[in-house]
Parts: structure tokens; C-alpha cells; sequence
């Protein structure tokens, strides 16, 4: 008996303990404000205020140009900024704002930002706050739900191709992707190279895929959040690739027994690659022998087409410095802040009077990447993309292989993904 | 008299409570605690960014039973268990033996064995990662042989990558049952041996009725464990497929699947809190049925 009462009481203390927790955050949750307006605090008020940004890991110039950026955020508000290494960025994310001890600031990906957005846990930016109209407006336009911004766009990558000089010069590059995948032109390519070298490397994944299929209008989801990939439409459109795939006339990095295509292309195992201006950097700095040229992506059914990708900063909503956070938004991704990210990064810059005050459109190698960026899609298709992507990364290679046909491995992935994302 | 008696016991109890405390704390927040959440959350559809809670009665358990994906997962995890949980233990129990005979450089020979124990799983798996790749030495070693018609990158290969996982499991786990059995063997008096010897038993007939028989106790504890600890298998298929289960759900374990439910973008807690629940009644019945076939010749009886 007596046991018992003392295992109540052990339990009764740690049920206290717990409502007591919990009790608290509730308080917080509700005093706090729920909007981020900077036009109201006094900027002197801030001083000496610390907040968190939580970041993923880069290269080393990535890390370099970050700190020294937080070092002038400091100088210029007086405000310390903590950075926050994430290695599985999302899954701890995702950790921290359920357990409401998500930093003040972090990144948000363009394609994760719906998913979020849904959830409530991004605080409303005000956009006149963050200049939001210097912007390129598919950049905001990534980060806003009903009229309303929830996050800046900190920086911007566009795919472009990529061309090893030793085997390829650049007036031969086809003018369009149907000629680029084709017979005709790999075949020429390929006849040059040595053994073990392909012409053209390509990726199973729907990020790099999505401007080309969705190129006449073709939408890879429907009703709302729903897999389209096995409609005929989406099938015609994945053609030109699949059929050099199939034919061996491209490869993946994995088929070549490399990481990405950034490693196959340094070390000469391709002799081309579509890929993202952040591969620039890794190119000068770990194969500075190999000489290389980059041109825009070729038009795929007559239109001119690459897909952009964007990372924003957002306000977690149980920020306890959210003005001070809203500062620090509006360094990184004002004029000053966004010159210093972009330069140290080898990045390029969300805002356009940034692009001009660097001259980045002059630069050869990054011309051909903000060149895209007019006509690039967004990788960002509602909160259901991941796992139709994935699906798709599950199933596409049966089809490659001749397990399957084309047909029935996307209908088979249009399924998977539907069974998971209606319940 | 007997007041004191009684004060001096309730201090003793007080005494006692105070010193485990610490351990019920911990046992109670995660464990008991989480396991009753957990059975909560299973009949209900969570959302834990909004902290919502509705109830949805059998509703996960239902769709375990319906859904495709989640009964590969089950299939997989099945088949990684047959085939892992059993060659580990017989593995282990046969280099155990071998290694308590007196063959040379036994010690170097267990410090060799036990190594791939002490290595961290992820690093394991990108070697295994790495020999099974298009230009790692399984394609190189087999082309050379014969045995491997045309380089492939084996870890795309639907058939191949749960394969894969399962002799790494195997290579990692036998040598720290081995270990287990090696003490073990240090028991079984030397005299038994010796008089089969004089008997004209072989090495093998030593092995198989004096050995096996008296490693059962050992046995049963290292197959259940082996049994669980498969059942439960989750790191090595989440590196090899970066987090994804493919190619084709070959390498879909359960864990990993519960792992995707609860914490990638299906973001659906309650059907992975069921299936974590159906899948501890799976392992309790499973090493239940092992404890019981293992146990039907007792060796202490």
C-alpha cells in the first residue's frame, strides 16, 4: 500500500512538472505579437539584443561570408546574431518548432516554404519592412501565401550547362534540348571521348525535371496536392530525356560511381553537365585544370526554360526578439548585406539594384545563370512535392532499365504518391 | 517498540525512493510515459506543429493493414529479420568455437573479428556503400571472375540493395555475439571434451553435442536479441537510401518508415505511433515463439 502511494506521489510530481512547462509556453505563445512590423521600434532599443540564425552548413566560402556578414549586422545594429549550424536541416527544424525552441531565424527553402506556411509557424513579414518590391518577383512571390510574406530571399541559383572546353566548344551546343539529348549530337560528342567518359550527365529528380515537364502548361499535380505524373501530357513531356536515358546516350552521376555531377564533371568524367551556379565555386577552387564554359539551358518545344531555386529567412513565431529578428532580415537581405553574402558565396543576389551596384550580369560565368532566371520555373509545387518526388526517384529507374515501360512506371509513382498524400 | 520499528522503516523506504529516484524519473519521461502518449496518439491524427489532437478511433491501425507501402515494409523487415537474426547466431556460435579451440594467434584473431563491432554503423555502411558501387571492387573482383557479366551500380538494383544491407548487419553484429559466446565457453568443463574424445568423437560431433547444447541459455538470449534489434533496424537503411527506402521500397524497413511518418514531410505521428505499436507486438510475440522453440530441451532441467 505504502508503495504505492509513493509511486503516486513520484508520478503526480512529474505530471506537475509537465503542465507546468507546457502551461508556460501557452503564456508565452499568447503575449507575444503575431506579426513582425519594423517600422515601430526604434533601432537603438535593439542594441545589445541576441538572436539565433540557423543556417545548414556550405562550403568554405559559404561559412566565411556569412560570419563576416554577421560581424557588420553587429556593428551596423548593435545586435548579436548567434549562427546555428543545422546538419539535417528540416528534420531539426521541424524538431525544434514543435518543441517551440526554434531559433529567431532561419532558412527556408522555396519548396519547403508551403509546407511551413501551413503549419503557422512563420511570422508575417511586412513587405515594405524588407523593400520586397526591389526583388525579382518570382523570388517573393515563392515566399508568399494569400497576399501575405513569410519569408525574404536571401539569394538565387538557376541551372545552366555546363561545357568541358577540352571536348566540346560552344557553337556547336544545340540551340534546343530535343537536338541536345538527341542521337545526332551525343553521338558526336561521344566519339570524341576517351573510355569511362559520357557526353551528358542528367538527375532522376523532379527538381531538375519540372520546368520540362510542366513546359506547355502541363501540371504535375492535381486537385490541389494530387500526382499527375503518370497523365500522358507529363509522359510526352519526359520523352526527350528518357529516350537518351534508355539509350545510354546519358548517364546519372551514381552510373559513373560519382557523389554528383560536380565531382564527375571536376574529374573529367563527363564531358557536360546541366547543374547550379553554387558548382562554380567547387570548379576554381578544386579543379582549377579543368577549362570550362557555361552557357544557358537550350529551349525545350520552342520555349526558353531553366528551373530557379531560392532559399528565404524567416521568423519563427515563438521568436522572443522578433523586432530584433526583422533587423536582421533586413541587413541580410538589404543592399549592403545581401552584396556581402552574394560576393563571399559566389551567389546571386535576390535584388536586383544589388545585381546592378555588383555587375554580376557582366560576369561570363554568371551571365548564362541570371540570364535564366527571367524565364525560370521555381522549384516549389505545394506542400506534396516531396513525396512525389520521391516516389518518382523510386520508380523512374525501373523505367530506364527496361524493367518497366515509361507508362507504367510513372502511372505506378502518380499512384504510390496518392495513396500517402490523400488518406 | 513497535512505533520505532515502523519509523525506521518508513525512513528506509524514504531512503530507498530517494536513491532510485533519479532512475524513475528517466524510465517514467521515456519510457512509460512516451509509451502511453504514443498508445494516445495512435488513435488519433496528430499534428504537432498546431498541437492538435482528433480522434480517429482504429483509423491508423486500419490503414496499416490496407495500405501497400506499409505492408512492404512489414514484408521487408520480415525477411531481413529471417535471414539476419538466424545466420547471426549461428555465425557467431561456430567462430566462437573456432576461436576457443587452440588455434595460433587466437587473441589477434579476436581483435581482428571484434573490429568491424567498434566501427560507428554509418561508416560501415558507406564501405559497403562503396565496394557495391558502380566502380567499387564487388564489380571489379566479379568482372575479374566471372561473375559479374556487366559493371552495375548494385545499389540501385530493387533485388540486391536489401541483400546488401543484410550481410553488412550480419558482418557487424556476429562478432559481438561471438564475444558473448566466448565467455561462455569458458564454462563448459574441459573434462566433457575430453572424455568424448576418448569416446572417438570428432570435432564436429564435439561442436554439435557438447557445445550447442550447452550454449542454449546463451543462444536463446542472443537470438532474441538478435530478433529484436533487426526488427528495430533503422540507421544502415536510412544512410543507404538517404532516408527514402528506395530503390522501389526495396530497403522500406519499418523503423524507417515510422521515422518518415512522424518526422519527414507526412508529418502524421498518430499512424507512425500505431505502427511503432504494431510493430512491439510483432517483436514481443516474435521472441515469445524464439524463447519457447528454444527452450522445449532445457539444458538445466
Amino acid at each position: 500500500m505504502k508503495k504505492l502511494f509513493v509511486l503516486t506521489l513520484v508520478f503526480a510530481l512529474i505530471l506537475t512538472m509537465f503542465t507546468a512547462c507546457k502551461n508556460e509556453n501557452d503564456q508565452t505563445a499568447a503575449t507575444t505579437p503575431t506579426a513582425a512590423t519594423g517600422t515601430t521600434e526604434d533601432a537603438n532599443s535593439l542594441k545589445g539584443k541576441k538572436i539565433v540564425v540557423a543556417r545548414w552548413g556550405g562550403n568554405d566560402a559559404e561559412t566565411t561570408a556569412f560570419a563576416k556578414m554577421l560581424e557588420e549586422f553587429t556593428a551596423e545594429t548593435g545586435i548579436t546574431a548567434e549562427e546555428k549550424v543545422y546538419t539535417d536541416f528540416d528534420t531539426q527544424l521541424k524538431a525544434d518548432l514543435i518543441a517551440e525552441s526554434a531559433p529567431d531565424v532561419f532558412y527556408v527553402d522555396a519548396n519547403m516554404a508551403p509546407f511551413y506556411i501551413d503549419q503557422g509557424v512563420l511570422r508575417e513579414i511586412d513587405p515594405d519592412a524588407v523593400e520586397a518590391d526591389k526583388f525579382y518577383s518570382s523570388l517573393t512571390d515563392a515566399f508568399m501565401k494569400d497576399g501575405k510574406l513569410y519569408a525574404v530571399s536571401k539569394d538565387y541559383s538557376t541551372l545552366a550547362l555546363y561545357y568541358n572546353k577540352k571536348w566540346v566548344s560552344e557553337d556547336e551546343i544545340p540551340a534546343t534540348q530535343e537536338e541536345l539529348y538527341g542521337e545526332e549530337f551525343l553521338g558526336k560528342i561521344q566519339a570524341r571521348l576517351p573510355e569511362g567518359v559520357i557526353a551528358l550527365t542528367y538527375l532522376q529528380d523532379l527538381a531538375r525535371l519540372l520546368d520540362i515537364l510542366e513546359i506547355d502548361g502541363t501540371e504535375v499535380v492535381r486537385d490541389g496536392n494530387l500526382s499527375n505524373l503518370g497523365s500522358p501530357a507529363v509522359i510526352n513531356n519526359l520523352k526527350t530525356i528518357f529516350d537518351a536515358a534508355v539509350a545510354k546516350r546519358i548517364l546519372t552521376t551514381a552510373d559513373l560511381g560519382m557523389g554528383w555531377n560536380g565531382e564527375a564533371f571536376g574529374n573529367e568524367r563527363t564531358a557536360m553537365m546541366v547543374e547550379g551556379n553554387w558548382v562554380y565555386g567547387t570548379l576554381k577552387q578544386e579543379f582549377p585544370d579543368v577549362d570550362f564554359g557555361i552557357v544557358e539551358m537550350p529551349t525545350y518545344k520552342g520555349k526558353k526554360t531553366t528551373m530557379v531555386f531560392t532559399v528565404g529567412y524567416a521568423i519563427g513565431k515563438d521568436s522572443k526578439e522578433p523586432e530584433a529578428a526583422l533587423e536582421f532580415i533586413k541587413f541580410a537581405t538589404g543592399p549592403k548585406g545581401m552584396r556581402t553574402w552574394c560576393e563571399g558565396a559566389g551567389v546571386l543576389p535576390s535584388r536586383s539594384d544589388v545585381a546592378a551596384d555588383m555587375g554580376v550580369d557582366k560576369d561570363p560565368y554568371l551571365a548564362p545563370h541570371i540570364a535564366g532566371a527571367d524565364y525560370a520555373k521555381p522549384w516549389q509545387k505545394g506542400d506534396s512535392i516531396s513525396i512525389i518526388n520521391r516516389e518518382f526517384q523510386n520508380y523512374f529507374n525501373s523505367a530506364v532499365k527496361g524493367e518497366m515501360t515509361l507508362e507504367e512506371v510513372m502511372k505506378k509513382a502518380e499512384e504510390e504518391a496518392n495513396k500517402q498524400i490523400a488518406r | 517498540m513497535k512505533k520505532k520499528m515502523n519509523r525506521n522503516k518508513l525512513y528506509d523506504h524514504i531512503q530507498g525512493y530517494t536513491f532510485i529516484s533519479p532512475a524513475i524519473v528517466l524510465l517514467a519521461v521515456f519510457v512509460y510515459i512516451s509509451i502511453v502518449v504514443a498508445i494516445y496518439m495512435s488513435f488519433n491524427e496528430v499534428n504537432l506543429f498546431r498541437w492538435t489532437f482528433d480522434f480517429v478511433g482504429f483509423n491508423n491501425y486500419k490503414r496499416i493493414f490496407t495500405e501497400d507501402r506499409i505492408f512492404k515494409a512489414f514484408s521487408n523487415t520480415t525477411k531481413f529479420v529471417a535471414v539476419v537474426a538466424p545466420m547471426q547466431t549461428v555465425l557467431a556460435l561456430i567462430l566462437a568455437a573456432v576461436l576457443n579451440s587452440k588455434i595460433r594467434a587466437q587473441k589477434a584473431f579476436r581483435i581482428v573479428y571484434f573490429l568491424p563491432t567498434l566501427t560507428s554503423s554509418t561508416a560501415l555502411t558507406m564501405i559497403f556503400m562503396f565496394i557495391f558501387s558502380i566502380s567499387g571492387p564487388y564489380n571489379t573482383i566479379g568482372k575479374a571472375l566471372g561473375f559479374v557479366q556487366e559493371a552495375t551500380n548494385w545499389l540501385n538494383e530493387p533485388k540486391f540493395a536489401l541483400k546488401i544491407i543484410m550481410c553488412m548487419n550480419i558482418w557487424s553484429t556476429v562478432p559481438y555475439y561471438m564475444t558473448i559466446y566466448l565467455s561462455a565457453l569458458q564454462d563448459v568443463p574441459a573434462s566433457l571434451y575430453e572424455a568424448a574424445e576418448v569416446d572417438g568423437a570428432n570435432a564436429v560431433l564435439r561442436f554439435l553435442n557438447i557445445t550447442v547444447p550447452h550454449m542454449k541459455p546463451i543462444t536463446s538470449f542472443v537470438f532474441i536479441t538478435g530478433i529484436i534489434g533487426t526488427f528495430q533496424m533503422f540507421d544502415q537503411a536510412y544512410i543507404f537510401s538517404n532516408g527514402s527506402g528506395g530503390p522501389q521500397n526495396s530497403t522500406l524497413t519499418v523503423a524507417l518508415m515510422v521515422y518518415q511518418y512522424a518526422f519527414s514531410l507526412l508529418n502524421d505521428m498518430g499512424l507512425a505511433s500505431a505502427v511503432a505499436i504494431v510493430l512491439s507486438i510483432v517483436i514481443i510475440i516474435a521472441s515469445a515463439l524464439a524463447n519457447k522453440l528454444n527452450k522445449s530441451e532445457k539444458l538445466y532441467s
